[in-house]
């Protein structure tokens, strides 16, 4: 998905080509890349995080603070799901050059924060029934690595 | 006013303490504000929407991922061992040889790559052990690493020069070159400080390379030295746009190390496509959602109350007043939060004051820019701390204790920079005056 995307982009802009049609396809795709790698990132567990305080509690409490955390972050992401979806039923203007119709390819926001908001639900479900702390649904929090790594050794 | 300051303010701090993911405190707050507050009575949350899809769309953004993407191709490759080589037999036999050469490599990898972080990975990795082996305390070690990795984002390209000039409407090229003067200073300062620090640590500096080793090394490092030659040179003879050289470094990256090396192979072009894409979404989310958030805020005026409530300035501040409070912002904002979402929201609010006193916009988006580097290597919570604690897998507090006498050398540093703006502007007046 974001593969494809990006080679594009390189290709479009390496040919210098630079007509106003592909710098309009140019920006679909970085929307596309944004909201499709939303929902990537989050199944990956890859988001910026300020984990200091967060690292310093024991595993339980931490282990209920990520359900927390990701139920919360799952709720906030589908209320802007809905909006993304309102936003995009609103827009039923046409690109310039192009002359796609922008309201269908902003269905992509929608999308990708809802299936954002889906792989957070389960990184909080995994949670509930772990006794680790999971930051998405395969990944362990960095520091359960760190402990289960010093395990094997 | 002030109700809805402290509600974005709480509502911030208090996710972003929980561990919260970077985009969700400024999303809440947003949405608390367009859905709490009176001056947006008449405003739908769906506006955050369309100013996150707006955020995100403007060209010279494209940039972006298209230097993440050399970026990823050459450290993958050879391109950076061997930078890291040349540097090492160059300048490895002098007394405080090895953390020299770190912080001159943290330099070169930032003529490659845009990013702190980035930084932090490529020239951290091989190197801390390296160091440590020769007898290095692993605290000043891994203090050395992520506070030489703030030059990386002065050194062209850079990530938050595209930000800020998108953000601001300043030229990315003349920001480009800019950067270059205080990227060298603290460069210059820090290998001073390495130098006199190993002296008293006594550490023994590296056998020295043959000459033979010595010419191989150089040989082997001049193609993926023309990587800066590229970009800087193509800047500034007007040759190309920052969003052109992008597009050329990655087709460079990609013939050096697949046609010429051969150290990658088209099979792994996935691989790194995913890898880029990855950290693309990672970095035009916190765009988005930046630009959300930073429209509520200047929505609701809230611009004026810090401007002049807090840093007490006005249209007649003098020039270094305004600076100095847009540098002490943009620091203290990266203690906390990702460059790039400080980059967004501290720009418009500060970007009439500093017109008004006549500042150039170009002196303001390089203090910016080091200050946000300066900060993400600071604690609390500068990123570059917690990309160093996931890859060296060592505890919080061992990463930021040897930070003191760096941090000194970078706010010096800042400090040159402000008072003599030359520093910065002298290389963009010769290309662009």
């Amino acid at each position: 998905m974001a593969v494809a995307t990006i080679a594009n982009v390189v290709v479009r802009n390496v040919t210098g080509d630079t007509l106003a049609a592909t710098e309009e396809l140019n920006q679909f795709l970085i929307v596309l890349v944004c909201f499709v790698g939303l929902s990537y990132a989050a199944g990956e567990g890859r988001h910026i995080r300020m984990s200091a305080l967060s690292d310093a509690l024991p595993v339980r409490v931490r282990r209920w603070l990520m359900v927390f955390v990701c139920a919360t972050t799952a709720a906030l992401l589908l209320t802007f799901a809905w909006y993304a979806a309102g936003y995009a039923l609103d827009v039923d203007r046409r690109s310039p050059v192009l002359d796609l119709p922008l309201g269908r390819i902003y269905w992509i926001a929608p999308l990708g924060l809802f299936l954002s908001a889906v792989q957070y639900a389960f990184a909080a479900a995994r949670n509930v029934g772990s006794r680790q702390a999971w930051i998405a649904f395969d990944r362990l929090d960095a520091h359960e690595e760190l402990a289960e790594e010093a395990s094997r050794d | 006013m002030i109700g809805l300051a402290l509600t974005i303010g709480l509502v911030m701090l208090v996710l972003l303490l929980l561990g919260y993911p970077m985009k969700v405190p400024l999303l809440a707050s947003s949405l608390a504000a367009v859905l709490f507050f009176e001056p947006f009575r008449y405003a739908s949350p769906e506006v955050l929407v369309q100013q996150w899809i707006t955020g995100i769309q403007p060209a010279a953004l494209i940039a972006v991922p298209m230097f993440l993407l050399a970026a990823e191709i050459m450290s993958r490759g050879q391109a950076a061992d061997r930078l890291l080589d040349v540097v090492t037999s160059l300048v490895g036999h002098r007394r405080g040889g090895l953390p020299i050469t770190t912080a001159v490599s943290c330099t070169l990898f930032g003529a490659i790559s845009g990013s702190t972080q980035a930084t932090v990975v490529a020239v951290g990795g091989p190197l801390r052990p390296r160091l440590v082996k020769a007898g290095y305390p692993d605290s000043f070690v891994m203090a050395l690493i992520v506070n030489a990795s703030d030059i990386a984002l002065l050194i062209p390209p850079s990530i938050g020069m595209i930000v800020y000039g998108v953000v601001s409407g300043t030229s990315i090229g003349e920001l480009f070159l800019a950067g270059i003067g205080p990227g060298l200073l603290i460069l210059f300062l820090f290998c001073v400080y390495c130098r006199i620090a190993s002296g008293r640590m006594g550490v023994a500096p590296l056998p020295r390379a043959t000459k033979e080793e010595r010419r191989r090394s150089v040989a082997r490092a001049v193609l993926p030295a023309g990587f800066p030659v590229i970009v800087i040179g193509g800047i500034y003879s007007g040759t190309f746009s920052p969003t052109e050289a992008a597009a050329v470094s990655v087709l460079y990256a990609a013939l050096l190390e697949f046609v010429v090396f051969r150290e990658l192979r088209l099979s792994q072009l996935p691989e790194i496509a995913r890898a880029t894409g990855l950290v693309t979404a990672v970095v035009f989310v916190l765009v988005g959602a930046g630009q959300a958030f930073s429209w509520v805020v200047s929505y609701a005026d809230l611009p004026t109350l810090l401007v002049e409530g807090v840093f007490g300035l006005n249209e007649s501040s003098g020039q270094l007043r305004v600076l100095l409070s847009i540098a002490m912002a943009t620091f203290v904002g990266c203690m906390f939060v990702d460059p790039i979402v400080v980059i967004l929201i501290l720009t418009p609010i500060f970007a009439p004051v500093a017109a008004a006193a006549g500042v150039d916009p170009v002196l303001v988006g390089t203090v910016v820019t080091m200050q946000v580097a300066i900060g993400s290597a600071t604690p609390p919570f500068g990123c570059d701390i917690f990309t160093a604690i996931a890859i060296f897998r060592r505890p919080y507090l061992e990463i930021i204790r040897g930070t003191p006498p760096f941090l000194l050398i970078l706010l010096v540093s800042s400090l040159l920079v402000i008072l003599f703006p030359p520093i910065a502007l002298a290389l963009r007046d010769l290309a662009f005056g």
